[in-house]
């Protein structure tokens, strides 16, 4: 198992706010595979995926990624393991605006020393024509090009998707989780997307239900759907 | 990563170019004004002192009644020190007084600006500054003593680096006074012409040659007999290296400064960097979350705000150090000293006070202030929380919608709301320093003409039995008390309690005094308390009680019953030395040390005036920048912060008016109260700091003025704020709602 999830729980606020987000969650994915965690607003899908990515602390439990212990660490330890496994894609993309796509880009590639190959990727997302465009110069679909592009340069061996197309629209939607498959497919990154979309659990290997801050049901999908014939999105 | 990001900084500098080319333009400024300040001062202090000893800069110089003869001056040369006779004659030319002198030989050597020394009987070297007030050139001739001389050369010496004509004088006043170097034959026949104003004074330099103290060449010359009239070390002479003493205050002045100006626009800039990264909030977060780390950022954005001030701070070093800066600010002391032709003086430690100063205050500001905005969580920088401080849950319940909306507006724009009002007040404080040089002249000048009663004062060397007919007679004592560090001669004066020209009503007992209000201002003394004067000659402290203070701006004087003060020092019931009258007397020349008229103090008052316009204009000009460019940048970051709740505002229906209402509005009582509080507060900031600034001035302290003033300063200010909102309310109304959301998204 590349990530284990062992019985994580996280809470916030006190007395009379309390609430606890996630109530001893525990699972795991293979290495190379694409999971979804899927759940209705507030179920603890993205808190799940912040604790992964040592963006929020536990109050409990375990996180091992390629066998390593993430909970606990110090902030700096976890900034390098960001630095060296992680990529991460949002929902607003949050790109620097005044850096031009291909620059956006080089802002992690300075972060590993086997950056994957800038043209190839630039050709690989279709942004080879946009690379010296700034964002604001650019579609929805073509940031989250570039932030997937950024998040991907440094060749993380885990990518942690929040929402990548929840501000997008359904075609543009398509294109970017294709995408996801092909970098899946030609990299072998294992990925995390969480999603409210309920047509995307289709085209993982692997798919996670979380209510109310426990897992209700987490399967292997056996008959992935490839992402470029997904309805509904 | 670095290089990366490099490029945005070259696009926000492009973006933002006008705001950054302002602040570069001011920290320039404020280097400017520092390099040149302190690189004038340098010049001054180091290129006196070098110039005195190159010149053979006399240890001190003594009076005497009549000449020392060749065995007495010998006797004194046998204890190992060097001995020149400096006798001068003064003569009348039109309406200055030119003071002639035989070529120095071996002290206080003549240090010629151009032409050469005299060499026969029809030629002078005249003193510079005399030369430039009187338009006198080379080549030129004039009469002194009824004797035609030539004009050979242009100069200065070390002795009278303030050319002041009398030791006691206030203020120098080239116009009036000057001084020139003949021969021997030529002195010897201006002698004979017996047209000098007054007898010759018999004056001699001595050089100690570390073989002897001051106090025990005295001694040897007592020794010699009762011949000796007066005494004075050079430290103690107020002619000697005026100029630098003059100087020190300003360099630290200048330097002090320098680090506030800094302090204010690098706190300025951090203001523009925590708008940026607020507004970037979402990004920062995300590359943290991507994994790169806060130390890279926080070197991102210190770089723009270092390699500003770094920049600006060098170019601002270069152009005080060039002709613009060093020269034009040695301009007020070359009007005033005599001072020879000064090389400038380049100081490492001023080029990295200029060069390195301003980007270190940059980092350490911006460090402070950005280092704590980076440590923020991922997560909320992601989110983009908003810092839940205690004073945005102030209770506002009892108010009306938009007074507390003005409120909660004026708490979430208290950052820039204190740079403003920071900015104001170090621009105030460097307008009251202009404006107190300017009260400060003009009070000397109005109250020295209103207090003057008098249209003559002679000082006796040797006083007649009888009082000149239509003479006051007063009897005069210089002693000394030290303020600030300066030792500074202060007139014990004798009156009779029913003289016309003093409003003091001295009464008998010999430790009863009144004193000039100048000097109750200086010293900060009142009326009941004690007062201890110095008579450094005879090492003997005096103790008075202050009865009152009178209205006497023209120096530093205590008056005491003249019947009291001969009893005092042991003098004859008789006695007096200084005579007052309100016409011209007819007293013959070898008699007196001095007669000065009226007319000649009025004009001496002025010489603070027109010496110090050029700095007040700088003063002014300055904080008015300083205060304008603060102003507009910070309400200009109140406005972009507030971008998207206005729009959102108009998006409801609200009118432009009704926005600035609830937006804007609240700014004006921000500069309204931070004026009313930092205005009084500047002025009492800078008159307790200004009377050390001018520590070794001796004059009076009258550094009030009119309320009128006050008012005057506090409706430029609101008219100021008045100007700049106006510009910014029209950007306002240019935002368009549709892009500002937009933009958000």
């Amino acid at each position: 198992m590349y990530l284990e999830v062992n019985n994580v729980k996280k809470s916030y606020g006190e007395s009379g706010s309390y609430i606890q987000v996630l109530k001893g969650i525990t699972t795991g994915v293979e290495k190379g595979q694409m999971c979804v965690i899927q759940g209705t607003s507030g179920s603890g899908k993205s808190t799940l995926l912040n604790c992964i990515g040592g963006l929020d602390t536990l109050d409990s439990g375990s996180i091992l990624v390629g066998g390593k212990e993430i909970a606990g660490l110090a902030p700096k330890a976890l900034a390098d393991y960001r630095r060296e496994s992680l990529g991460f894609v949002f929902q607003f993309y949050n790109l620097v605006p005044n850096l031009t796509v291909k620059e956006n880009i080089q802002v992690c590639e300075y972060l590993t020393d086997k950056p994957l190959d800038m043209e190839e990727l630039l050709e690989v997302l279709g942004l080879t024509e946009q690379q010296n465009k700034f964002p604001s110069q650019l579609s929805g679909g073509q940031q989250q090009r570039c932030a997937i592009a950024r998040a991907l340069i440094k060749n993380p061996r885990l990518l942690l998707c929040d929402e990548p197309t929840g501000a997008l629209d359904s075609a543009t939607s398509r294109d970017i989780l294709v995408l996801l498959e092909e970098i899946n497919e030609k990299y072998g990154t294992t990925m995390l997307i969480v999603t409210h979309n309920n047509s995307i659990k289709n085209m993982v290997h692997k798919v996670i239900h979380i209510k109310d801050g426990e897992i209700c049901r987490e399967y292997e999908n056996e008959t992935r759907v490839p992402a470029g014939e997904l309805e509904d999105l | 990563m670095q290089k990366i990001l490099r490029n945005r900084i070259f696009r926000d500098l492009r973006e933002n170019l006008l705001r950054y080319l302002a602040l570069g333009m001011l920290v320039m400024l404020g280097m400017y004004v520092v390099v040149s300040l302190v690189g004038a001062a340098d010049t001054i202090i180091v290129g006196v002192d070098k110039k005195a000893e190159e010149n053979k800069l006399e240890d001190g110089q003594f009076v005497v009644f009549t000449p020392m003869t060749e065995e007495e001056t010998a006797k004194l040369e046998d204890t190992g020190t060097s001995l020149e006779a400096m006798f001068y004659l003064d003569f009348k030319k039109e309406q200055s007084t030119l003071r002639v002198f035989q070529n120095r030989k071996t002290i206080n050597l003549v240090e010629l600006d151009e032409g050469r020394l005299s060499e026969n009987g029809k030629e002078i070297v005249l003193e510079k500054r005399y030369c430039e007030e009187n338009g006198i050139q080379i080549g030129d001739s004039l009469k002194v003593g009824g004797i035609p001389l030539e004009v050979v050369g242009i100069g200065s010496v070390p002795d009278y680096d303030a050319p002041f004509k009398n030791l006691a004088d206030r203020s120098a006043d080239s116009s009036q006074f000057g001084f020139g170097f003949v021969t021997e034959k030529a002195y010897e026949s201006l002698k004979n012409s017996e047209q000098s104003e007054k007898s010759e004074e018999y004056v001699y330099s001595y050089r100690l040659n570390g073989k002897l103290t001051d106090a025990e060449l005295k001694e040897e010359i007592k020794a010699e007999g009762n011949n000796l009239l007066h005494f004075l070390a050079a430290k103690d002479n107020p002619r000697i290296k005026a100029s630098a003493d003059d100087q020190v205050i300003n360099k630290m002045a200048g330097l002090i400064a320098g680090v506030i100006v800094m302090i204010l626009f690098t706190y300025v800039i951090s203001v523009f960097v925590i708008h940026g990264i607020e507004r970037e909030s979402s990004v920062i977060g995300a590359l943290y979350a991507l994994g790169v780390k806060r130390k890279e950022l926080l070197r991102h954005y210190l770089m723009l705000p270092s390699v500003i001030t770094f920049y600006a701070g060098i170019i601002g070093t270069l152009l005080g150090y060039s002709r613009l800066g060093v020269n034009v600010q040695m301009g007020d002391c070359y009007r005033y000293f005599s001072l020879p032709v000064l090389k400038t003086v380049y100081s490492p430690w001023l080029f990295l006070y200029g060069s390195i100063m301003p980007p270190a205050v940059a980092v350490i500001v911006n460090c402070l202030v950005i280092g704590k905005r980076l440590s923020r969580p991922a997560l909320a920088l992601i989110k983009n929380e908003a810092k839940n401080s205690k004073i945005y849950n102030i209770d506002l319940k009892g108010m009306g919608f938009t007074g507390r909306f003005r409120i909660r507006q004026m708490i979430r724009e208290a950052r820039t709301g204190i740079v403003v009002l920071l900015g104001m007040f170090i621009s105030l404080l460097i307008m009251m320093l202009g404006i107190n040089c300017y009260v400060l002249c003009r009070h000397i000048s109005k109250e020295t003409r209103q207090d003057i009663r008098y249209g003559y004062m002679y000082t006796y060397k040797y006083p007649e039995e009888k009082v000149p007919e239509g003479g006051e007679a007063c009897f005069a004592k210089t002693l000394k008390k030290e303020v600030l560090g300066y030792n500074l001669d202060i007139t014990l004066l004798g009156i009779s309690p029913d003289n016309p020209y003093f409003d003091a009503k001295v009464t008998k007992g010999k430790n009863k005094v009144i004193i000039s209000s100048a000097m109750a201002e200086k010293y900060q003394l009142a009326e009941g308390e004690k007062l201890i004067l110095s008579d450094e000659e005879e090492q003997m402290d005096y103790a008075f009680t202050i009865e009152g203070i009178t209205q006497f701006s023209a120096g530093f004087y205590v008056f005491m019953n003249i019947d009291s003060m001969r009893e005092l020092f042991l003098e004859s019931q008789d006695y007096y030395n200084v005579v007052f009258s309100d016409r011209k007397l007819d007293i013959a020349s070898e008699r007196l040390y001095a007669g000065i008229s009226k007319e000649e103090i009025n004009k001496a008052s002025d010489v603070f005036t027109d010496l110090m316009q050029p700095m007040i204009y700088m003063m002014t000009i300055l904080s008015a920048l300083i205060f304008c460019v603060v102003m507009y940048l910070m309400i200009k970051v109140m406005i972009e912060r507030s971008a998207f709740g206005i729009s959102l505002m108009k998006i409801f229906g609200y009118h432009t008016k009704e926005v600035r209402k609830l937006y804007l509005n609240g700014n004006f009582y921000i500069i309204a109260i931070g004026a009313a509080i930092c205005l009084p507060l500047s002025k009492k900031v800078m008159d307790f700091i200004y009377p050390v600034l001018i520590a070794n001035v001796a004059c009076g302290m009258n550094l009030r003025f009119s309320r009128q003033m006050y008012f005057g300063i506090y409706g430029a200010i609101l008219l100021l704020y008045f100007v700049i909102n106006q510009l910014l309310v029209k950007k306002l109304d240019r935002m368009v709602p549709a892009d500002v959301i937009k933009n958000r998204e």
